[in-house]
């Protein structure tokens, strides 16, 4: 399927192209020039914060892609993508405000030269982790593909993504769903200074033949060339055929980024490639073609330095960023609390009580019919995963945008058979299996949720996630903030966490603690079927991406769930019990537990005041504190392990709050032992807090015997 | 060359003694047979000299140290010689001249706790002895810095804020939580005690007004409690800690058995009522307690074999006859010694009870008024306790344990029925001394001495 290597020695290629389109490609590739050395002369100049890598040598490919697009069509770029966005159309002054970190860059300031994107005008994103795109660009695709747009998503990668997971999953995934996608590998010989011809044992296009795809290797010195292969592939991909690959062989005149010292390859291989210029050779051919003329080439050239010079003049005009400013745009924030001061930025912890929070405006928009926030739990009884799937059924009954994404949550109903019936219900397009891929599920979710699609993805044990971590954290939490704010991903992340079913040690932690740590996730972990359907059309509702913990045992436990759509907002603890002596925190698995404690302890005279957390970010501080100045004793009790657990965080927030003058005992945590979690069934029970160790420390709080 | 002061032994079970107070500073000139410093051991407080002439020059124990006897707690060095203190001449002023002022041991332990001078107490008690409530007023008064104190207090931070809203001084309060630390229902119960003693005094203009219940943190009551609450914990003190080890001692190592008799006190009261209505100003109160110490050495001169005791694997028999009386005192439990009872009268017994159970409850004992008991008496008869045993004070062999006369009825000599006031004596005995039959014997001359007094005579 790949042709043979182009013979780089050879004249560009005619093509027939209007004259206007071809002036405006050598115009884009002097200003990708032009703003590279302009970059370099501002790093010189001591006014660039970070570092950055220059793209100069390479402009053909993303100058020759780019033109095989319609301007609707969508691209992922990389940390050298600078070009890729100048190709696209950005504007200069905001990518050289972006450089030098002003408020008025393309990214507010936020995300510097590896994060350029300008999600409106179709660049999904600059990407400082290396193939971390490859994911987005297959789920924009399937956007795409689901919604109809009728666009064509380019992903640009290079020579050093190939060797990464990430190739071989998103390929593989837009391969066998035939995703509008065209996949373009800009072969620039060197990963850093690891050189591709030792990196990789095949020709890069040769790789597509294991994906069942088409893989055409181009000159990329060559900008018509270039624009010749991404044209047919992007034909293609527009005729429903699926996706290609297009490896662009060129090379980058500079170093890999400003601190490399190039010890890994020689001045004459440099200047080979050199002599060989896309620009000149361009330039050239259109003057042989009798295109234009000297003069006017030069007038091109110059209009392009022009143009920069007014860019750094603009950026040096502009203002900073305002540190006040700082927490703006981790969150997307409803309208109606982006002006509320209390609201603005999202609170990690609501020390304020959250009241009447308006529902989210997706639900609002996308429910004609709900029971809108916390209604009565009414008679119907469901079982913590037959609400789940109420909810997952509703929000893609009323939302056709709703997709579920993960392994064996078709036909076979899930590892847990939570998405039982949703397949039969709506379909292998709306509900999609996927390979043992679990980056590219995370990945293709992101990609989607940023792009009109609301993927909840579903993962078979919590312990997988751990494979998805860089798309979940690297990706996911972090696009928003880094692209200025200029975009959401909409997306919940399905975990079955916790042990207890004699699954061993790789399918049975809690690692919600981590992502507690996370800037850009919120993590909610329900214990009741009510919150579970409540919190779930919370967390789809919302525009940003929720880790959403599920404790496996908590699957089966029955109780009144309401028949309508409803939230349980998000950020905002229940107290299950009230009580005057003890106040015990802690969600998920933790509550029926510490409820039964509870019950127990109350035949002792004991009184707890049990709160369930519901969500652990944001996590409401407000109630603990309320109830802590009540009781001056807090036990807060989790799954998940002790030490650095989400437990010491509030455990913390309590001394340093106004709460801490009620403490009539040292604060007491219970959480998981540092230890894998073991088979054996009695080792099991002890590794994690349970009832009786939950009742004790209470007992013994209660009574101050701590 | 450098003269060790040792911590000496005063009594025979003593196995150390406290650093009360340091008479004399670093750097002072001592002369021999001169008090340097004040030693407690459970029962009472003891100087202790010079063993020469020279300078103090090293202390190595702080007032409130536990010191093992025979091991130094300073050294003199001859005048002249180096010391690691000062010289006089750059004392301070305002250092004690002469001899410190009297205080109780509980004074100046509490002096000692808190690095007070006692030498700037006024003394309330008798003869200007300063007592405890002196020294605490002295604290209380003179908190330059009472966060600065408040703050070594244990106490949790709800404890605090009440403390700071209510105007607790936090280290007058008593812990009740673990390790005695201090929890908010302690500092309300002390506001409230505060509040009290204030109805009686103006009240502070800081102090929170007396209606302001303080906001408290309920302890929930308990139903089926596995562990019990603890209340607070006491650290032992020195006479409690002595009375645990010579107690503990006693119960493990002497193997005790006990005896008991009814005792009708018709006529022991009716003496004692004569004597009380004829008693003169000025003379001592006659008790029961000196009837009662007068009968047991009559008994004791008859059966020597309960004036005994057990030491080195051997039964010493004592000719004199020492009588220790339990008296008890705010800390625990003082055994004064009436030395030859045998030799005086139930007036000078009387006397003698009068004066040491005065000075023992003031702490003014001294260690000839505690040492040399060869039997103890042990009267709860004031206590509605009808009998009790009580545990044998090692080396003595043995203890007499007497209950309250309580009206009974009981069969006379007609086999008709009377009421008559009935003790009931019993001894604990020391079995490696004597047996069942002696302690027997003792009784029933106890039992015939005391319901026929006249034989005393
Ligand atoms: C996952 C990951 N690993 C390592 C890096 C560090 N790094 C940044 S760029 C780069 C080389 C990438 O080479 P290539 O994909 O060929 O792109 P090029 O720099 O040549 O344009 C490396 C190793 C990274 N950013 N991400
Ligand atoms: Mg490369």
């Amino acid at each position: 399927m790949t042709s043979s290597i182009v013979d780089t020695n050879a004249p560009v290629s005619a093509q027939a192209l209007p004259f206007e389109r071809l002036l405006k490609m050598l115009y884009e590739m002097h200003l990708i020039r032009a703003f590279e050395e302009a970059a370099e002369q501002q790093y010189f100049a001591g006014k660039v914060h970070g570092t950055m890598h220059l793209y100069i040598g390479e402009e053909a490919t993303a100058v020759g892609c780019i033109a095989a697009l319609e301007p609707g069509d969508q691209i992922t770029s990389t940390h050298r993508g600078h070009g890729h966005a100048i190709a696209k159309g950005q504007d200069v002054r905001e990518m050289m405000a972006e450089l030098l970190a002003k408020r008025t860059g393309v990214c507010r300031g936020l995300g510097g030269s590896m994060h350029m994107a300008d999600v409106e005008l179709g660049n999904l994103g600059a990407n400082g982790i290396v193939a971390g795109g490859m994911g987005s660009a297959v789920g924009a695709a399937l956007s795409a593909h689901l919604l109809k747009t009728g666009r064509m998503v380019m992903c640009f990668f290079g020579d050093g993504a190939v060797s990464n997971g990430n190739f071989h999953e998103t390929l593989n995934l837009a391969s066998i769903w035939k995703l509008p996608v065209v996949f373009v590998c800009e072969n620039n010989q060197y990963a850093m200074s690891m050189p591709a011809r030792e990196a990789i044992p095949v020709r890069v296009a040769d790789r597509a033949a294991a994906y069942a795809m088409p893989g055409v290797q181009v000159d990329g010195m060559d900008v018509l060339a270039v624009y010749q292969a991404a044209k047919a592939a992007v034909d293609r991909a527009r005729a429903g055929q699926g996706p290609s690959l297009v490896e662009v062989l060129t090379y980058r005149y500079k170093g890999h980024s400003r601190s490399d010292k190039q010890v890994y390859r020689s001045k004459e291989e440099v200047k080979a490639w050199q002599a060989r210029d896309a620009i000149i050779r361009f330039e050239a051919h259109l003057i042989q073609q009798g295109v234009l003329t000297r003069a006017q080439a030069d007038d091109i050239r110059n209009r392009a330095i022009r143009d920069i010079e007014e860019a750094v003049a603009f950026a040096d005009a502009s203002p900073e960023p305002d540190p006040a400013e700082l927490l703006n745009e981790v969150y997307y924030e409803e309208p109606a609390n982006r002006t509320d001061p209390a609201m603005r930025g999202i609170m990690l912890r609501t020390s304020a009580p959250i009241n009447a929070r308006p529902l989210p405006t997706w639900f609002t928009r996308t429910f004609a019919q709900h029971a809108g926030s916390e209604p009565p739990p009414g008679e119907r009884e469901l079982t913590g995963s037959e609400a789940l799937r109420e909810a997952m059924a509703q929000a893609m009954e009323a939302a056709p945008n709703v997709i579920l994404i993960g392994e064996d949550i078709g036909k076979y109903g899930g590892a847990f058979g939570v998405t039982l019936g949703l397949y039969d219900r709506f379909g292998p397009e709306r509900v999609r299996d996927t390979p043992i891929s679990e980056n590219a599920i995370a990945g293709v979710s992101f990609g989607a949720g940023m792009t009109g699609l609301v993927p909840i993805a579903e993962f078979q044990f919590q312990d997988f996630v751990t494979l998805a971590m860089e798309q979940i954290v690297l990706q996911a939490a972090k696009v928003r903030y880094m692209f200025g704010g200029r975009t959401i991903c909409q997306m919940v992340v399905r975990l079955p966490a916790g042990s207890g079913t004699g699954a061993a040690a790789q399918h049975s932690e809690s690692l919600e603690s981590w992502f507690v740590n996370v800037p850009g996730l919120k993590v909610v972990a329900p214990s009741t079927p009510y919150d579970m359907k409540g919190l779930l059309l919370a967390a789809i509702s919302d525009q940003n991406p929720i880790i959403f913990v599920e404790h496996k045992l908590l699957y089966r436990v029955k109780g009144p769930v309401p028949e309508l759509p409803y939230v349980v907002p998000i950020g905002k603890a229940a107290v299950r019990r009230a009580g005057r002596h003890v106040t015990i925190v802690g969600a998920s698995i933790a509550m029926p537990r510490a409820l039964e404690a509870a019950a127990q302890l109350a035949g002792e005279g004991i009184e707890c005041e049990v709160i369930d957390l519901r969500t652990l970010k944001p996590y409401d501080l407000h109630t603990i504190m309320q109830s802590v100045k009540k009781t001056g004793r807090l036990l807060i009790a989790h799954e998940a392990p002790l030490i650095g657990g989400y437990g010491a965080e509030i455990a913390a927030a309590i001394a340093q709050s106004e709460a801490f003058a009620y403490l009539e005992a040292p604060i007491v945590r219970l959480g998981g032992a540092d230890v894998p979690i073991p088979y054996n069934r009695t080792l099991e029970r002890a590794a994690t807090p349970q009832t009786e160790d939950i009742a004790e420390a209470a007992r013994r709080l209660a009574r101050l015997q701590i | 060359m450098a003269v060790p002061i040792i911590m000496p032994k005063f009594e025979m079970a003593q196995e150390s003694g406290t650093i009360a107070r340091w008479l004399k500073q670093v750097g002072d000139p001592v002369s021999k047979g001169e008090a340097v410093l004040e030693v407690e051991t459970d029962k009472i407080t003891m100087e202790v000299e010079s063993p020469a002439d020279g300078v103090l020059a090293q202390v190595l124990a702080e007032p409130g140290a536990r010191v093992p006897i025979g091991q130094p707690i300073a050294y003199l060095a001859a005048a002249g010689e180096p010391t690691a203190a000062p010289s006089p001449a750059s004392q301070p002023a305002s250092a004690p001249a002469g001899r410190p002022p009297k205080a109780t041991p509980i004074a100046q332990k509490l002096a000692a706790e808190h690095g007070i001078d006692l030498s700037q107490v006024t003394g309330t008690g008798r003869d200007g002895q300063v007592t405890r409530q002196d020294v605490e007023a002295f604290i209380a008064r003179h908190k330059a810095h009472p966060q600065a104190d408040q703050a070594k207090v244990a106490a949790v931070p709800a404890a605090r804020r009440m403390a700071n809203e209510l105007g607790v001084d936090l280290s007058h309060v008593a812990g009740s939580g673990p390790g005695g630390r201090v929890q908010s229902s302690d500092v309300a119960r002390a506001a409230a005690a505060q509040r009290e003693a204030s109805t009686q005094r103006p009240v502070p203009a800081h102090s929170a007004p007396a209606s302001a219940a303080p906001a408290m943190v309920e302890t929930p009551e308990v139903k089926g409690q596995r562990t019990p609450t603890v209340r607070r914990t006491l650290p032992l003190s020195g006479m409690r800690r002595t009375i645990a080890q010579r107690m503990s001692q006693s119960v493990r190592e002497a193997p005790q058995f006990n005896l008991s008799v009814d005792v009708d006190m018709s006529r022991a009261l009716a003496i004692i009522e004569d004597w009380r209505a004829a008693q003169a100003e000025g003379q001592p109160r006659m008790t029961l307690t000196a009837l009662l110490v007068k009968t047991c050495a009559w008994a004791l001169q008859r059966h020597p074999a309960l004036n005994a005791g057990f030491k080195d694997e051997a039964i010493i028999e004592w000719s004199d006859i020492n009588i220790g009386v339990a008296v008890a005192v705010d800390e625990g439990l003082i055994v004064p010694v009436i030395h030859h009872a045998d030799r005086l009268s139930l007036l000078e017994i009387a006397a003698r009870l009068n004066d040491v159970s005065a000075r023992g409850r003031a702490g003014q004992l001294q260690l000839a008024d505690v040492q040399g008991g060869t039997f103890t008496l042990s009267n709860l008869g004031m206590f509605a306790v009808d009998r009790f045993t009580a545990i044998v004070n090692p080396p003595q062999a043995a203890i007499l344990a007497v209950g309250r006369a309580a009206k009974r009825i009981v069969p006379d000599d007609q086999g008709q029925t009377r009421v008559a006031p009935i003790a009931t004596l019993t001894v604990s005995a020391d079995h490696r001394v004597v047996d069942g039959a002696q302690v027997g014997r003792f009784l029933s001359d106890l039992q015939r001495g005391l319901e026929r007094p006249g034989l005393l005579l």
